[in-house]
């Protein structure tokens, strides 16, 4: 029993160290879920509008001189 | 002797829950699609301490790839105290069709002491804000918009690598040991053009001034005194303090981020983070690589690694200077573009000098080895900087050289890139 108790004691004190010194994240999961996010071209009778919430806004009225364009396909690059 | 043992047991049982409290700990996470939308929110709960979340997604127990859940908003990537919080997930602008009965949201909880990877700073609102958005990544390949080849990533958004804390011979070979006891962020990119003038207002402080690709270029002319301040500004405390002044490019960071060690880096992280492991002349770990004439001048090896005078810096082969009207192919070159060292970190190598924080001695000065912060200032007025220019051959180039730049001097050929030390 004593023995028992020393290993319980040791197991603990070693997940608690192991906590303690962890590195990195923490992962948590949801439960599984049903999840149906297709589009409307692949979804029959589904009536979901599609958002894309993903821009980004740039005001680039002070800079008269800069470069406006961000897609890597417009730039001319020299090496 | 039983009393002992079980005594053992509550021990480790109240350190547990000690050490359980005192960690961020998230609970009763949860994720349904938006009804008509194609959004998907992820709701969770978080107790014990402020803590960082990111968000990965498994289907099947598969996890999807990193660069499939990028377009993520809400308390997702930021600080974000105790409480109930939402993360919207746009599978539409991930292009992620799904449809599934198994998928999970998979949230990682940082502490704030251990933040992610890879931090972004967004400077779009400009020059007069008061606020720059700081967002956490955990990896590069979670980055929006398409990741690093996006320009957005060197025109109105800095990105940052965490280093890991460790060992090196920094110096010439043999070189001297140096142990950094500390992660830190390193920028990914030299500040650009357009990043300078996102915060400062300064719209055309650079001497290469092409439409085409001056935004990117790395920013040059430079001055301690503009990165940091004055000595009348409190530009010069280091390292005695970390102070500079409000209104400076680091000071006007800090504040508008709420990130209060950004700042140059020492030389001591400049040269760890260049060799990124490597003990050879340049980044790449390549031992064939040698400085023996005329290497020192054009070097094959330096080539694919970063612009200096042999590769496009200069015209005529090298052998004149650019002036101001140059073509884009000379002079400084578009962030990025070179072969980046194994942290992922590019132009270590050339394009433009970078400042240090510490001031300047003639020999590697490292005081016992230990985050090393160089030299007391006192008389000196000139500033150690690294890594070489466009303007430079190859011998001043390397992991190793070093040299000095006074504090108000502004040359075109020196710029600088962000660091950030952790607690």
């Amino acid at each position: 029993m004593m023995e028992k108790n020393m290993k319980t004691a040791a197991v603990m004190m070693m997940f608690t160290a192991g906590l303690v010194c962890a590195d990195g994240p923490w992962v948590v999961s949801s439960a599984d879920v049903a999840l149906d996010t297709r589009s409307k071209s692949s979804l029959i009778a589904d009536t979901d509008e599609e958002v894309d919430a993903r821009s980004y806004t740039e005001d680039l009225s002070g800079f008269s001189k800069i470069d406006t364009r961000i897609n890597r396909g417009t730039l001319i690059m020299f090496m | 002797m039983k009393s002992k043992k079980g005594l053992m047991v509550l021990a480790s049982l109240t350190l547990i829950a000690w050490t359980l409290a005192a960690q961020p700990v998230v609970t009763g996470v949860s994720m349904a699609r938006r009804a008509g939308t194609r959004i998907v929110d992820i709701n969770y709960t978080l107790s014990g301490e402020d803590a960082i979340v990111t968000l990965g997604i498994t289907v099947g127990g598969v996890a999807l790839p990193t660069d499939k859940v990028t377009a993520v908003s809400g308390a997702a990537g930021r600080i974000v105290a105790p409480g109930t919080h939402s993360i919207a997930w746009d599978t539409a602008a991930d292009g992620v069709e799904l449809n599934t009965t198994a998928a999970k949201a998979a949230l990682s909880v940082w502490a704030t002491n251990d933040p992610p990877p890879v931090l972004v700073i967004d400077m779009g609102s400009g020059s007069g804000s008061s606020e720059y958005p700081v967002t956490y990544y955990a990896g590069v390949e979670a980055l929006p918009y398409g990741g690093l080849d996006n320009y957005i990533y060197r025109l109105n958004l800095i990105v940052m690598r965490r280093i890991k804390a460790g060992s090196f011979k920094m110096g010439v070979p043999p070189g001297v040991n140096v142990t950094l006891t500390k992660d830190f962020y390193a920028g990914v990119f030299e500040i650009t053009q357009r990043q300078w003038a996102q915060v400062t207002g300064e719209p055309t402080r650079s001497n290469f001034l092409d439409r085409e690709t001056q935004a990117c270029r790395a920013v040059e002319q430079l001055s301690f005194n503009s990165i940091r301040g004055t000595e009348a500004q409190g530009g010069w405390g280091w390292p005695t303090n970390t102070g500079v002044y409000s209104e400076s490019f680091v000071g006007r960071l800090r504040a508008r981020t709420g990130l209060a060690t950004l700042d140059l880096p020492t030389e001591a992280q400049w040269e760890y983070a260049c060799r990124a492991g490597t003990t050879t002349v340049f980044n790449d770990g390549n031992a064939v690589a040698t400085l023996d004439a005329p290497h020192d001048l054009t070097n094959q090896w330096l080539h694919a690694l970063g612009r200096y005078r042999f590769n496009g810096g200069y015209v005529n082969e090298g052998a004149t200077a650019p002036g101001t009207a140059v073509p884009p192919a000379y002079g400084t070159h578009f962030a990025g573009m070179y072969q980046p060292n194994g942290w992922g970190l590019y132009d270590m190598h050339g394009n433009v000098y970078e400042l240090c924080l510490d001031w300047w001695s003639p020999t590697l000065n490292v005081g016992n080895g230990i985050d090393p912060t160089g030299p007391d200032r006192g008389a000196s007025e000139t500033i150690t900087k690294r890594g070489g220019a466009y303007s430079s051959t190859a011998s001043s180039c390397t992991s190793a050289f070093r040299i000095n730049e006074g504090t108000s001097q502004a040359n075109t050929y020196v710029g600088m890139r962000l660091f950030m030390t952790l607690p």
